[in-house]
């Protein structure tokens, strides 16, 4: 890599901040790929195991879940990047009108 | 890649594998089209049968059939599509931009929803129809014999997937494709009630989509999600059902909203009055629209906490509705309104609409409701705001973009005759059902006995659709005579506002030269007042990229369309229905892999060659 480094110091400067930040990027994808993958034989061994109770275990594996979408949307999908606020309306809008109806449902038929 | 290579395929195989917006747009209102000929058929066999009491014309399980598929072609295959066909043929050019994002997966919605709509009409020729109500109530939909259910349910849910893939399609579009200068609060408000029905087709589809897929199971696989006897519970398929069902009536009536926001204010010479707030109201429109569905229940037995916070919320509807009809009265004000065909239909929507509006907060009144309720008063309201709203709509539109979509005018003094007929018609067959209902006749009933004393009035209604079927087929006299002989006309023929407007006749099919540069609301008018003879380009001359032609769409569709054949007779079939399955959704699949192993990265249309081809159409 070191032949396509340039002279102009300036130019040098910005590449080499991109360069951090990119390996930022890889580590954090690094880090939440493993974390997936724990998190899934965690959620796995809490279903699979006696030792909790169904409820509980319930619970445990909808957190779970809440902090693999996270993971899904914010390092796989880069939703906290620039430019990236028509998705954050939609998915807002979307949770905002299925909490409404399937709460109102639920609340209507039990 | 150039022009010349599409040029020498036939002009069969380019409709079949064409992926361009406009083309698109014609295909989805010739078959919408051609299903609106077929449900309107079918509902002059109801008022055939309904003109005088104890008539044997068509009688019992058969009715059923034809009013059920009446409702189902009408929203699913009729109107739903013609809606697509509009925003096909206008939005990208109201927007400024070349195609839509995907023009893949517009034709594949396309086709699927085409290939959805042939299975489930195939069903009368294979054993009967479905005979459970559009709205498929359960148990009724559960325990109907024979597959004419199936073919509802497998039907329906291929031809909505493809609703759902053009709903998407528009969102991006919409957010992403829009010229430079095209803010949000300067795009067309037919453009603003197409991006707010796709949201509401984004949000509301995938309840029924599940909504079937369980009525699917019930019957197919034997499950019990409606089956009280097994733990389940047929309430929830009407929720399910409603929870789509009303957002749909938005995802109609929205778009019709914008049409005659634009005639309007076309043919009134004059910017629509409260643009801001006309958007405003459409998306509150579409906010509520979600809120509401329960007032399709309230006999069910929610209580009385239940149906007062849906009624209200129904209600509530009635003011951004009202924001709008004021606002197109305003727009004609002192206006230099002209009565073309397309504004005749406009303005007739206007009392139209508000009558059917009126009856609508009626009916939102709970405790009154438990009168209406499937009466025919029901079948008044709603076909008041469908027929008399969606369809006037659709009708002005028609007239209104015709010239742009085939580059022809169609002939006004037929389109007059058709306006009057369909109109007066419109009026005759419905206005006299608000009094059948509340003289007691109950919708769904195939007959009357003569003692209730409900013949007069069923009879008017019966000459009433002869009225609406006559301006129908003067409607298509129209289409024909201005086929044969139509003159062309230019790209601007009614003095347009609106950037679709600016291209000449015919659209050249990359749409825009040079991408336009957005100054304002009505980006035409602005040019045109300032002296401009032309929009101010955004971009200079270059080549343009095009996407490609596919046949996949089609072929995928296909599988599907097997597959759901398969579905429909695995309960009775067995092993030859387990092959169907297999294959077609093996078809589809193999064409799923198809499209994302292939590359295509579309064409470039040179330069030189745009310049000569942009001299040609000057001269």
């Amino acid at each position: 890599m070191a032949s396509n480094e340039q002279p102009n110091s300036v130019h040098h400067h910005s590449s080499l901040q991109k360069k951090i930040k990119l390996k930022q990027e890889r580590r954090q994808h690094n880090v939440s790929f493993v974390m997936m993958i724990l998190l899934t034989i965690v959620a796995f061994a809490a279903i699979a195991s006696d030792a909790i109770s169904n409820s509980v275990a319930i619970l445990f594996i909808i957190v779970l879940a809440g902090v693999q979408v996270f993971f899904q949307l914010y390092i796989w999908m880069h939703l906290g990047h620039k430019g990236h606020e028509f998705p954050m309306w939609g998915i807002a809008s979307g949770l905002l009108i299925a909490l409404i109806t399937v709460g109102t449902l639920v609340g209507l038929i039990w | 890649m150039s022009n010349a290579h599409a040029a020498n395929k036939s002009v069969l195989w380019d409709w079949l594998t064409t992926v361009d917006h406009k083309k698109i747009g014609i295909l989805y209102l010739v078959s919408g089209g051609f299903f609106f000929l077929v449900g309107g058929l079918e509902a002059v066999l109801i008022r055939i049968q309904l003109m005088n009491p104890e008539m044997t014309f068509l009688t019992g399980n058969l009715y059923n059939q034809v009013l059920t598929m009446h409702g189902t072609t009408m929203i699913f295959l009729a109107a739903m599509p013609i809606i697509f066909g509009f925003m096909n043929a206008v939005v990208p050019l109201q927007i400024g931009a070349r195609d839509v994002a995907f023009p893949f997966v517009n034709s594949l919605g396309f086709w699927l929803f085409f290939f959805g709509g042939v299975l489930l009409n195939l069903s009368w020729f294979l054993g009967g129809a479905p005979d459970a109500g559009w709205t498929a109530y359960a148990p009724l939909s559960t325990t109907s014999t024979g597959h004419g259910v199936d073919f509802y349910v497998l039907g329906l849910q291929i031809a909505g997937a493809g609703t759902l893939m053009g709903g998407i399609n528009f969102l991006v579009t919409i957010i992403n494709m829009r010229a430079p200068g095209m803010t949000f609060m300067r795009m067309p408000l037919f453009t603003w009630t197409a991006f707010v029905t796709s949201g509401l087709i984004l949000f509301a589809f995938p309840a029924l989509t599940i909504g079937f897929f369980l009525l699917m199971f019930d019957r197919v696989f034997e499950a019990n999600f409606f089956d009280a006897n097994m733990g389940g519970n047929a309430i929830i398929w009407e929720h399910i059902f409603w929870i789509f069902g009303h957002p749909e009536v938005y995802i109609l009536i929205l778009p019709a909203f914008g049409i005659i926001s634009e005639v309007v204010a076309t043919f009134s010479r004059k910017r629509l009055f409260g643009y801001s707030a006309m958007v405003f109201a459409t998306v509150l429109i579409g906010f509520l629209g979600f809120m509401v569905w329960a007032h399709h229940m309230f006999t069910v037995g929610l209580g009385p906490v239940a149906n007062s916070i849906f009624a209200v919320a129904t209600m509530a509807i009635a003011i951004p509705t009202g924001v709008k009809i004021f606002n197109w009265v305003f727009t004609m004000w002192g206006g230099k309104i002209r009565f073309t065909t397309a504004n005749l239909f406009s303005v007739g929507f206007i009392p139209t609409f508000v009558m059917g509006g009126v009856t609508g907060v009626m009916l939102a009144a709970a405790p009154a409701d438990y009168q209406y309720h499937d009466s025919y008063f029901v079948v008044a309201h709603f076909h008041y705001v469908i027929v008399g709203g969606l369809i006037l709509g659709l009708f002005s539109g028609l007239y209104y973009w015709y010239p742009r979509m085939f580059g022809l005018m169609l002939n006004e003094a037929l389109g007059k005759w058709n306006f009057w007929t369909f109109f007066i018609g419109f009026h005759l067959t419905f206005f006299p059902q608000h009094f059948l209902g509340l003289m007691g006749m109950p919708r769904r009933y195939f007959t009357y006995p003569e003692e209730f004393g409900l013949g007069s009035l069923n009879f008017i209604s019966t000459i009433g659709a002869v009225f609406m079927t006559v301006g129908t087929i003067i409607f298509i006299i129209n289409v024909v005579v201005t086929h044969a002989k139509g003159k062309k006309v230019s790209g601007d023929p009614w003095d347009g506002r609106t950037l679709e407007w600016a291209i000449p006749n015919p659209t050249p099919h990359y749409n825009f030269l040079q991408t336009p540069l957005v100054r304002g609301l009505d980006a035409l008018w602005i040019e045109k007042m300032a002296g401009n003879k032309k929009m101010t380009p955004a971009e200079p001359v270059g080549d343009i990229h095009m996407p490609n032609n596919s046949i996949l769409p089609l072929i995928m569709s296909l599988g599907f369309f097997i597959a759901g054949f398969g579905f429909i007779y695995y309960s009775s079939a067995g092993a030859p229905a387990l092959i169907a399955i297999i294959v077609g959704l093996g078809i589809g699949l193999a064409c799923m892999f198809l499209r994302s192993w292939i590359d295509d990265h579309g064409h470039h249309l040179h330069k030189e060659d745009l310049l000569k081809e942009d001299k040609g159409v000057d001269a």
